[in-house]
């Protein structure tokens, strides 16, 4: 059994060779009247000749074709066979003949109900919606790093700010041809998402906003914060190569568009637009090495259709976001996504996390840890100097999710922890509660240690073990 | 275009686009007519390809947004229950034959498309992505997925 199976039976198949008539005359016969057409007007003088809309012009090319062929009571195209027009047009004329002869009314037909394929649905729009948010926050475009454009700010108000978080910024030109502005891509972020988008919590809904036309208006669908972030607008007032003063007019207001420069990952200039050079040449940027993407949003699995009413339903799918300690997540994030039908066209109208298999589970683990003595040589969110490291990334990093059960909510972990000299000292299996309308749980624990406590290594702040 | 070219052109590409388009559309009826609206496209445009491959290339790819295009009306969108594999034309050897197309057209569009143009017509995702529109990242996932699909419902690895 191969893929040859596939091309044997592919290959048998050939269109009737009626289409190859239907085809070719068709052409001619277009090819005839464009000749006629053009003699036609060439012979006429003192006469602006206007070429109107190409579409029109084949509209109208074809209304004549169908002219000829009505005239010269040619069925052709018409009413080929197997031709879903041919069809209908036959059944009608069919139900005009024998109309009189029934004499029984009967029953209008009805349409049949539409069975939709919600899998699919699900699929396409949430696709969308993820390439979107890696567009908007990862910079997941093309661009022309020899077309740049730098800028230098600094806060004329606070020279501490102008030290640790101004400086160069540069951006490079980008070649999508999907996007020239920044309101293009609120435009692609915006297209499987409904006008009108509820926020929810442990599936209530607890606000409703209308998505707004412009960018600048607009706000991230599920954390709510203002697409300005990602979105910068035009900053074509500011020369190239110069530098940026984000507060010129005092510490209480600040310029948007120069703080666009300092923070945003797209920004508008003179007609153009430029993506952020920190943004796509960071080591977690989505092209850094040689094109390579690896810092991105992703599925992990695809949508479950969860439940269906009419003209509405719900799927739930895991997205791995790239925040600490993503790489080894086997699920990541459930989104639990609600879609309407709207208008006859189907739109995402809620988004909602639901269980985070990893992190909680990570989370789950760090309470129980710490509420234990004799485990505080382990570490559970700091780094080996003592210090606030990676938080919750530490426990993360060494956590695989063995198995998850989605409908109870519950997964097997196993994780081997650290001590704070950063070696192997736990090794943990454990079965824990992850839903997310409760409270992260370990529900049991078998845990062996690999290395011997050594109180020298205690946490900061950690309980005494004695 | 005179007639000539036309017939030529015809010749040289109808069963490559008439297969394209009923891998998509899995009945007759729709492929004929996308096939004949590819042609009548093809004959109506003014482009004068550097070589064979180009203007296959192009015609597939004009294919594949009709198809689309018929797929996003009214009649087709999400419709689950106006899709069933249209049997008539086909002719099947083996069962094997038969298993593996029909996993094959069990699967959804996008997937039927890539692995259509990558193992029939032997594309590579660079080229498929030119044909499709989709990014190359998003092909390459769209075969591993179709493949996984394939293994799940033939109970096995399809050897290639």
């Amino acid at each position: 059994m191969n893929m040859n199976d596939y091309k044997r039976v592919t290959d048998r198949l050939t269109p009737d060779e009626r289409c190859r008539k239907e085809v070719l005359d068709m052409s001619k016969r277009e090819n005839k009247i464009k000749l006629n057409t053009n003699e036609y007007t060439e012979s006429v003088s003192g006469v602006e000749v206007r070429s109107g809309h190409g579409i029109m012009k084949y509209v109208g090319i074809a209304a004549a074709c169908a002219i000829i062929v009505g005239g010269i009571g040619t069925t052709g195209v018409l009413l080929h066979k197997g031709s879903k027009n041919a069809q209908q047009f036959a059944e009608v004329i069919e139900e005009e003949t024998t109309a009189e002869a029934v004499t029984e009314i009967t029953e209008e037909p009805t349409e049949p109900p539409v069975e939709y394929d919600y899998e699919a649905i699900a699929n396409e729009l949430t696709q969308h919606y993820i390439d979107s948010l890696n567009v908007m926050q990862y910079g997941d475009v093309s661009y022309d790093s020899n077309e740049s454009i730098t800028f230098y700010t600094y806060d004329s108000t606070r020279e501490e700010w102008s030290n640790n978080y101004g400086g160069e910024r540069t951006f490079y030109k980008v070649t999508d041809e999907r996007f020239k502005s920044c309101q293009d891509i609120y435009e692609y972020y915006k297209a499987p998402i409904a006008s009108s988008i509820d926020r929810k919590h442990y599936g209530e809904t607890y606000e409703s906003f209308t998505m707004p036309d412009n960018f600048k208006d607009a706000a991230d669908v599920e954390y709510e914060s203002s697409l300005q972030s990602w979105l910068g607008g035009d900053v074509s007032k500011f020369e190239n190569g110069s530098r940026v003063d984000i507060r010129p007019n005092g510490k209480d207001t600040c310029d948007d568009e120069a703080f666009s420069i300092n923070i945003g990952i797209y920004v508008e200039y003179n007609g153009n637009l430029y993506v952020s050079k920190r943004t796509v040449e960071s080591e977690t940027a989505p092209y850094y090495a040689n094109g390579k993407h690896s810092f991105l949003t992703s599925l992990t699995t695809e949508p479950n259709v969860l439940e269906t009413e009419d003209n509405s339903f719900k799927a739930s799918c895991f997205v791995k976001t790239p925040y600490t300690g993503w790489e080894n997540a086997k699920y990541g994030d459930e989104k639990i996504i609600t879609f309407n039908l709207i208008n006859g066209e189907w739109k995402i109208s809620s988004i909602e996390t639901g269980d985070r298999p990893e992190y909680t589970s990570a989370v789950a683990i760090q309470n129980y840890i710490e509420k234990r003595a004799e485990y505080n040589d382990i570490n559970i969110g700091y780094d080996s100097e003592g210090k606030a490291g990676r938080g919750i990334g530490h426990i993360m990093d060494k956590l695989e999710v063995t198995e998850y059960d989605p409908s109870i909510h519950v997964c097997k972990v196993h994780a081997v922890l650290h001590n704070m000299n950063g070696e192997d000292a736990l090794d943990m299996t454990a079965e824990i509660s992850v839903n997310h309308n409760g409270s992260p749980v370990v529900m049991s624990a078998d845990i062996t240690r690999i290395k011997e406590y050594d109180s020298s290594y205690e946490r900061p702040n950690a309980v005494s073990a004695n | 275009m005179d007639s000539e070219k036309m017939t030529e052109i015809y010749d040289k590409y109808s069963n490559a686009v008439y297969r394209m388009a009923f891998a998509y559309c899995k009945n007759k009826a729709d492929a004929e007519d996308i096939m004949q609206e590819v042609f009548i496209s093809r004959f109506s445009a003014d482009i004068v390809f550097e070589d064979e491959t180009k203007e296959k290339s192009w015609l597939l790819k004009v294919t594949v947004n009709k198809c689309r295009d018929l797929f996003r009306s009214l009649r087709y969108k999400y419709s689950l229950t106006s899709i069933p594999l249209e049997e008539a034309s086909l002719v099947f050897e083996t069962q094997e034959e038969s298993d593996v197309y029909h996993a094959v057209m069990s699967l959804p569009k996008k997937y039927r498309t890539v692995i259509h143009l990558f193992y029939y017509e032997e594309y590579s995702i660079k080229e498929i992505s030119a044909i499709t529109g989709d990014k190359e990242t998003a092909i390459q996932t769209q075969l591993y997925r179709a493949r996984k699909k394939l293994k799940d419902i033939l109970g096995k690895e399809l050897r290639l």
